[in-house]
C-alpha cells in the first residue's frame, strides 16, 4: 500500500510547479488517492471510480483554469463528491450490496467499527475519512470539502457520537 | 483502544483492501454520460429495430416497458388535452397510459415502435408502423445537457422551446429540476407536437405527481418495537432497520414465505422526488390504486415502488414479481397513513461540539419572533442570553462557530429567530424537553428557527 505520506509527497510535487503544472502530471499524482477516498466515502468502488472520471473530466475541460486554483485536488474532489450525490438523486439505484454490511468474513480487523463506519450517511463519513485517516486538519477538511470550519467540526462530532452509540456507547 | 484509534485503523485497512488500476490518462475528454447515452442508444436502436421488424410480424400489441416481471395492472390516467385538430388527426394513443412518458394521444394509427431505457436516459418513438417516416421521437435528458441557443420560444408554453420545422422540429420542455424532455419529430406541425407533448402524464398531469401536505413523521425516532409493529404485523415478517451509508433509513424486510428479503427506504421528500424518477426509473408508470401518488417500475430483476408520505419519500426495492412488490407497497401506504407515530416526539439531538453541548432540531414550522444576546458556555452548555437554544437544523455551523468564538476569547452578540418557553412566564417544568433538562438544566428553551 502507498501510504498518506508517500501520495502526499507526489501531490506537493505537482503543487510546486506552479500554473505551468500539466493534466497529465496532476493525474498521475492525485487520481490513486482521491479513488482511495472516494471509494472510503462512498463505499461503492465502481461509483467512486465514474464520479473521480466525470470530475477528472471536468477537469481537463477547464484546465487552464483549475490549474490555477492552489489545490486542483480538492475541486476535483468536491466534484465527485456533488456528482455522486446527484447522480444517487437521479437514478435512486438502492443497490442491494449497500445492504450487506462488512463483517469478520471480510477480514477486517474490526469488523464491528467497520460495520458502524458503513452505516454513517456519505457526509459524516467524508469528515470522518478526511479527519481521522488522511489526519487532514478542520482547516484543510473545510477547505477541500467547500464546507464551513465549523460544519467539519459538528458532523465530526456527531458521526463521534453515532459511532459511540452504535458500538455499544464507547467513547 | 480508544475509538478514534478504532475507526483510523479501520480505515487503514479498508483503504489496503482498495484496489487500484492505474487509469491512462485521458488525452481528450470522454463522453460525459449525457452524450453516451444517445449514442448507447442509437447502437441499441439498430438492434432494437432488427429485432422488432421481425416482432413485428409477429405480434401487433403495443410494446410493454422494460420493467422486470410484468407490473400489475394499474388504472389509466385519462388524457389532460383535447384531440386537438392539425394536419394529423390525434387519438388516444392505446399505449400503457400510466407510463410516465408516454403520450396518451397521437396521430391516428401511430404506435410506439422504439424504446430505449438506459438510466438516467430514455428514449422512445411513436411512428405508424404500417407506412412512412414520420414519427415523433421523446428523449429524457439530463437538464444539464446543453441545447442550443438558437431555439425560440414556443408560443403559450413558459420554459419549452423549440427550433426547426414541420419536416423536422424539435421541441424542449423542462420537466423537474433534473429532467428534461426533447421531442423530435418529422412531419407534424407545432401545434400536435404540444398536444401530444402535453398528453405525456409526466407534463400534462404533473400535478397528480405531487403529493398533498400531510404532518410529517421522524422515522429515526420510532423504536424498534413500533416500527415492527408499524411494518410488520405478521409474524412471517422480520424488519431491521438500518442505514445505508447513503442518505436515509433502510429496513430490511424478510419475509418467511419468500426467498428475497424487501428494502424499505424512508427519506426527507421534496415534491417533485416522484417527478425526478422520470429517467432514472425504466418503465416508469403511475399507480393509481394507491391514495398517494406512486410509481412502479424496475429493470432487470429489480422492482421498486416509490411514493410520498408523511414528508418522506418510501421506496420499496425487491426482486420479488412486481404484483407482489406493489401490494406490498399499498399495504405499506395504508400502514403508514392509520398509524398515529409522528416520531416527532424527542425530535431534539444533543451532541458536543469542542465539549460544548449543543441541541438541534429540524421542524416542520416555528415561530418568527426574535430571541438576542450575548453567547456563553455556561456549566458546559451553551446558552444565549442564558437561554438553551435548540438550533434548526440548517443552523448548527453557526453554533459551532459561535462556540470557537467563545472559545477564543469573544463574547458573540446573537440574533435568532423562533419561539421560546420560559419558567418565568409561565411554562411548566415538563415541557423544557427531557434531553435539554438532562445534560443542561435551565429555565428557558428557544427553539430556532432556520
Amino acid at each position: 500500500m502507498m501510504d498518506n505520506a508517500y501520495l502526499d509527497s507526489q501531490a506537493d510535487r505537482v503543487e510546486v510547479t506552479g500554473n505551468g503544472r500539466s493534466f497529465d502530471a496532476f493525474y498521475r499524482a492525485h487520481h490513486e488517492r482521491l479513488f482511495r477516498i472516494l471509494v472510503l466515502s462512498l463505499r461503492n468502488p465502481s461509483l467512486a471510480g465514474e464520479a473521480l472520471d466525470e470530475a477528472m473530466t471536468r477537469a481537463l475541460e477547464r484546465w487552464d483554469r483549475i490549474a490555477s486554483y492552489d489545490r486542483p485536488d480538492y475541486w476535483v474532489l468536491r466534484v465527485a463528491l456533488n456528482w455522486s450525490t446527484s447522480w444517487w438523486r437521479k437514478t435512486r439505484r438502492e443497490a442491494y450490496e449497500l445492504l450487506v454490511e462488512p463483517s469478520a468474513e471480510d477480514g477486517l480487523p474490526d469488523p464491528e467499527v467497520a460495520a458502524a463506519l458503513a452505516r454513517l450517511p456519505v457526509k459524516f463519513r467524508v469528515v470522518v475519512v478526511a479527519r481521522l485517516y488522511l489526519d487532514w486538519s478542520t482547516a484543510v477538511t473545510a477547505d477541500a470539502l467547500g464546507i464551513p470550519a465549523g460544519t467539519v467540526k459538528s458532523r465530526l462530532s456527531r458521526a463521534l457520537r453515532r459511532l459511540a452509540n452504535d458500538l455499544g456507547g464507547e467513547q | 483502544m480508544r475509538l478514534e484509534d478504532r475507526i483510523r485503523s479501520t480505515l487503514e485497512a479498508e483503504a489496503e483492501r482498495v484496489e487500484h488500476a492505474p487509469q491512462p490518462v485521458p488525452a481528450a475528454p470522454p463522453l460525459l454520460r449525457w452524450q453516451q447515452g444517445p449514442l448507447l442508444a442509437l447502437g441499441v436502436f439498430f438492434a432494437v429495430v432488427a429485432v422488432g421488424s421481425v416482432l413485428f410480424l409477429l405480434r401487433s400489441t403495443p410494446v410493454s416497458p422494460p420493467v422486470a416481471a410484468t407490473p400489475p395492472p394499474v388504472e389509466t390516467v385519462p388524457p389532460t388535452t383535447a384531440v386537438s385538430p392539425g394536419a394529423e388527426t390525434l387519438a388516444a394513443a392505446g399505449l400503457d397510459s400510466a407510463v410516465l412518458y408516454y403520450p396518451t394521444i397521437l396521430p391516428a394509427g401511430w404506435a410506439l415502435c422504439e424504446e430505449v431505457i438506459n438510466p438516467p436516459v430514455a428514449r422512445v418513438s411513436f411512428c405508424d408502423p404500417g407506412a412512412g417516416e414520420n414519427r415523433i421521437t421523446l428523449d429524457v435528458l439530463d437538464a444539464s445537457s446543453p441545447s442550443s441557443s438558437d431555439d425560440e420560444p414556443v408560443p403559450g408554453a413558459i420554459g419549452w422551446t423549440m427550433s426547426g420545422d414541420r419536416d423536422e422540429l424539435t421541441v424542449h420542455v423542462p420537466v423537474a429540476v433534473s429532467w428534461r424532455l426533447r421531442a423530435h419529430s418529422s412531419g407534424l406541425d407545432l401545434d400536435n407536437v404540444v398536444a401530444i407533448l402535453k398528453s405525456v402524464p409526466a407534463i400534462g398531469n404533473r400535478g397528480s405527481l405531487i403529493p398533498t401536505y400531510e404532518t410529517p413523521m421522524v422515522v429515526e425516532n420510532f423504536s424498534e418495537t413500533q416500527l415492527r409493529e408499524l411494518f410488520a404485523p405478521e409474524e412471517s415478517v422480520q424488519v431491521t432497520r438500518q442505514q445505508d451509508g447513503s442518505f436515509q433509513s433502510v429496513f430490511v424486510i424478510a419475509r418467511s414465505d419468500q426467498p428475497d428479503r424487501m428494502s424499505l427506504h424512508a427519506g426527507r421528500a421534496t415534491n417533485t422526488d416522484l417527478i425526478d424518477l422520470l429517467g432514472g426509473l425504466p418503465g416508469s408508470q403511475l399507480v393509481t390504486a394507491a391514495e398517494r401518488p406512486m410509481v412502479i417500475g424496475g429493470s432487470g430483476e429489480t422492482v421498486q415502488a416509490f411514493w410520498i408520505q408523511r414528508g418522506l419519500l418510501w421506496s420499496l426495492t425487491t426482486r420479488v414479481d412486481a404484483e407482489l412488490a406493489q401490494s406490498t407497497a399499498l399495504a405499506l401506504e395504508q400502514a403508514i397513513a392509520a398509524t398515529d407515530l409522528t416520531g416527532t416526539a424527542n425530535g431534539i439531538e444533543a451532541f458536543q461540539i469542542d465539549g460544548v453541548w449543543v441541541f438541534q432540531h429540524n421542524p416542520e414550522g416555528w415561530d418568527d419572533a426574535l430571541h438576542s444576546g450575548t453567547a456563553d458556555v455556561v456549566n458546559g452548555c451553551l446558552v444565549v442570553d442564558g437561554t438553551i437554544v435548540i438550533w434548526h437544523i440548517d443552523r448548527i455551523d453557526e453554533a459551532a462557530d459561535v462556540i470557537a468564538a467563545i472559545n477564543a476569547g469573544g463574547a458573540p452578540q446573537l440574533l435568532i429567530g423562533g419561539g421560546g418557553i420560559s419558567l418565568n412566564e409561565g411554562a411548566t417544568p415538563d415541557q423544557i424537553p427531557a434531553i435539554i433538562a438532562d445534560q443542561c438544566p435551565t429555565s428557558a428553551v428557544w427553539f430556532g428557527a432556520p
